[in-house]
C-alpha cells in the first residue's frame, strides 16, 4: 500500500505514538480529578504535551487547549469572535470547518483572494476586504486541496494594525511551516493533532491569546463550587474528561516533529511533491495544480476520467488518495474545479521516492 | 520541620508554578490542597520546604504565577496563612 492521503490524516506514525497511547491506557487515569498516582501520572503527561506544543507554537502551556480536532478548535474560536450579524473575512480557500460555523452564526462572509498561488493578489484582496466593522479574519495557512501557502504573516500583521481579531487555521501547516501564536499576534490558532503532528485521531489544539467562549460546560477538576466554568485557561475551555491516551500519543508526535524539525519535514514533502509532479506532467489530459507557494500537496484533474473513478482505480492498485471536493467547496470554486473535483496526493515524512515512482507508474496505467 | 503550601485554582497553573520552582532548583511536591484552604473546591497545592518559602514566593511573584494562597504547614498538619 502507498498512503498519499496525509492531508486527511497521517496513517504512518512514529512507533512511539502507538506505544505512548498504549502505555497511557494501562497506566493513566484522568488529570485533575484525583491526587493518586494514576491521576498524577496523567496530569504530568498532559502538562508535558502542553509544554511541547507551547514551545513549538509560541504559546504558554496555559494557552494550549486540547480539542477533539481542528474543527472543534475552529468552532470555539469562530463562535467567540463572530456573533450573529457580524462580518467575517476569509480566504477563497477555506475548509468547511471554517465556512460552516460561520454560516451557522449567520454572519456576513466576505471572501478575499481567490487566485491560486498568487500571494500578492491574496494580500490585496484582504487589504480591500478588512473593514472597520470586521468581527474577525479567519484564514487557512495552507489550502487542504491545492497546497497553496497563503501569506498569513502579512494578513495577521494587517489585522494587528487595524485592531481586527485574527484566527489561523493551521490544519495543513502545523508541524511543517513556522506557526507561532505570539509572533503572529493571532487571537487563536487552530490545528489538528493527527496530521503533520503525527498524533492519533481525536486530538486537536486551540492556542489562545484570549479566553474563548465555552462550547461545553461541565467538570474541569478545578473551582468545583463555581456554577460556571472557571475563568482560567485551559480549564475554562476543557470541560469533561480529557482524551489522555490521545494526548500522550500527540506528545510523542510532537517530539518526533521537534526532533526532525518542521523545516526538514517540509523539505522532504516538497521534494517528493515536485518529483511526483515532474513524473505526471506529460500525461495527456492531466491538469496539475502547481505554483511557487505550494506545500507537499498536489491536486490533479484528468480530462477524460472522473476524479472519483481515478481515485478508485488507484485504490484498487494500492494507492490511497482522496478525490472530490475535500470538504472545501469554496477552494474548488476559487480554482474552477467545483464541478469536476480533483484527485489529491498529500504526503508525509514516511513517504519515499520509490513510492512516488510507483504511484506515477500506476497513474499512467490508470489513465491509459 | 514545617513547609509552605502555595495554592492554585487550576492544576495547570500549579504545574507551571512547580516548573518555575523546579527550574530554580527547589524541591517541590504537587498535591491536592486540603479542603480547608480550598474555598472553591478542587484546589491544587505546590509544597516547598520551609527554608525555601520566601525564595519560592519571590519566584512565583516574578513570573506572575496565579497563586491563590500561601500557607505555612506545621508538622501536625495545621495550616496558617503566610505572608511571604
Amino acid at each position: 500500500m502507498i498512503y498519499l492521503d496525509s492531508g486527511a490524516t497521517t496513517l504512518q506514525k512514529p512507533p512511539a505514538v502507538a506505544l505512548a497511547v498504549q502505555s497511557a491506557m494501562r497506566r493513566m487515569a484522568t488529570p485533575g480529578r484525583g491526587g493518586h498516582a494514576p491521576a498524577m501520572r496523567a496530569a504530568d503527561a498532559v502538562y508535558d504535551c502542553r509544554c511541547l506544543a507551547g514551545a513549538l507554537f509560541g504559546a504558554q502551556p496555559e494557552q494550549v487547549v486540547f480539542t477533539m480536532n481542528a474543527t472543534h478548535a475552529l468552532n470555539l474560536a469562530i463562535k467567540t469572535l463572530v456573533r450573529p450579524g457580524g462580518r467575517a473575512v476569509i480566504s477563497g480557500f477555506e475548509h468547511n470547518a471554517v465556512l460552516r460555523p460561520l454560516h451557522h452564526t449567520g454572519a456576513k462572509i466576505a471572501v478575499a483572494g481567490r487566485r491560486l498561488f498568487d500571494p500578492a493578489d491574496t494580500l490585496a484582496a484582504f487589504d480591500r476586504a478588512i473593514t472597520p466593522d470586521t468581527s474577525a479574519v479567519v484564514c487557512t495557512h495552507v489550502s487542504n486541496v491545492f497546497g497553496y501557502i497563503l501569506p498569513v504573516e502579512e494578513i495577521a500583521a494587517m489585522c494587528r494594525v487595524r485592531g481586527v481579531p485574527f484566527v489561523l487555521d493551521a490544519s495543513q501547516s502545523a508541524g511543517l511551516l513556522p506557526v507561532s501564536l505570539a509572533e503572529l499576534g493571532a487571537d487563536f490558532v487552530c490545528m489538528p493533532g493527527h496530521k503533520a503532528l503525527y498524533g492519533p485521531q481525536g486530538t486537536g489544539l486551540l492556542l489562545c491569546a484570549r479566553t474563548p467562549d465555552t462550547l461545553l460546560e461541565g467538570g474541569s477538576g478545578s473551582a468545583s463550587r463555581l456554577p460556571d466554568m472557571p475563568p482560567e485557561l485551559p480549564d475554562h475551555a476543557e470541560a469533561g474528561t480529557q482524551n489522555v491516551c490521545g494526548i500522550c500519543g500527540l506528545a510523542a508526535g510532537l517530539r518526533f516533529v521537534r526532533q526532525q524539525t518542521p523545516q526538514r519535514l517540509l523539505a522532504h514533502e516538497l521534494r517528493l511533491r515536485k518529483l511526483l509532479a515532474s513524473l505526471l506532467e506529460d500525461i495527456p489530459g492531466l491538469r496539475l495544480f502547481t505554483g511557487e507557494m505550494q506545500s507537499g500537496t498536489l491536486s490533479v484533474c484528468a480530462a477524460q476520467t472522473d476524479c472519483e473513478t481515478l481515485a478508485a482505480r488507484l485504490a484498487s492498485e494500492g494507492v490511497c488518495v482522496r478525490a472530490g471536493l475535500h470538504c472545501a467547496p469554496l477552494a474548488h470554486e476559487s480554482a474552477g474545479t467545483l464541478e469536476t473535483g480533483t484527485v489529491r496526493f498529500s504526503l508525509s515524512a514516511f513517504n519515499t521516492d520509490r513510492e512516488i515512482f510507483e504511484t506515477a507508474k500506476i497513474m499512467r496505467s490508470c489513465l491509459a | 520541620m514545617f513547609s509552605y503550601l502555595f495554592t492554585f485554582r487550576s492544576q495547570t497553573a500549579a504545574q507551571s508554578g512547580r516548573r518555575i520552582l523546579y527550574e530554580a532548583g527547589l524541591w517541590t511536591q504537587l498535591r491536592r490542597a486540603p479542603q480547608e484552604v480550598s474555598s472553591l473546591g478542587c484546589t491544587w497545592g505546590v509544597y516547598v520546604e520551609g527554608a525555601d518559602g520566601v525564595h519560592a514566593a519571590q519566584l512565583l511573584r516574578a513570573w506572575n504565577s496565579p497563586v491563590s494562597g500561601a500557607y505555612r504547614v506545621h508538622p501536625n498538619g495545621y495550616l496558617e496563612q503566610a505572608q511571604l
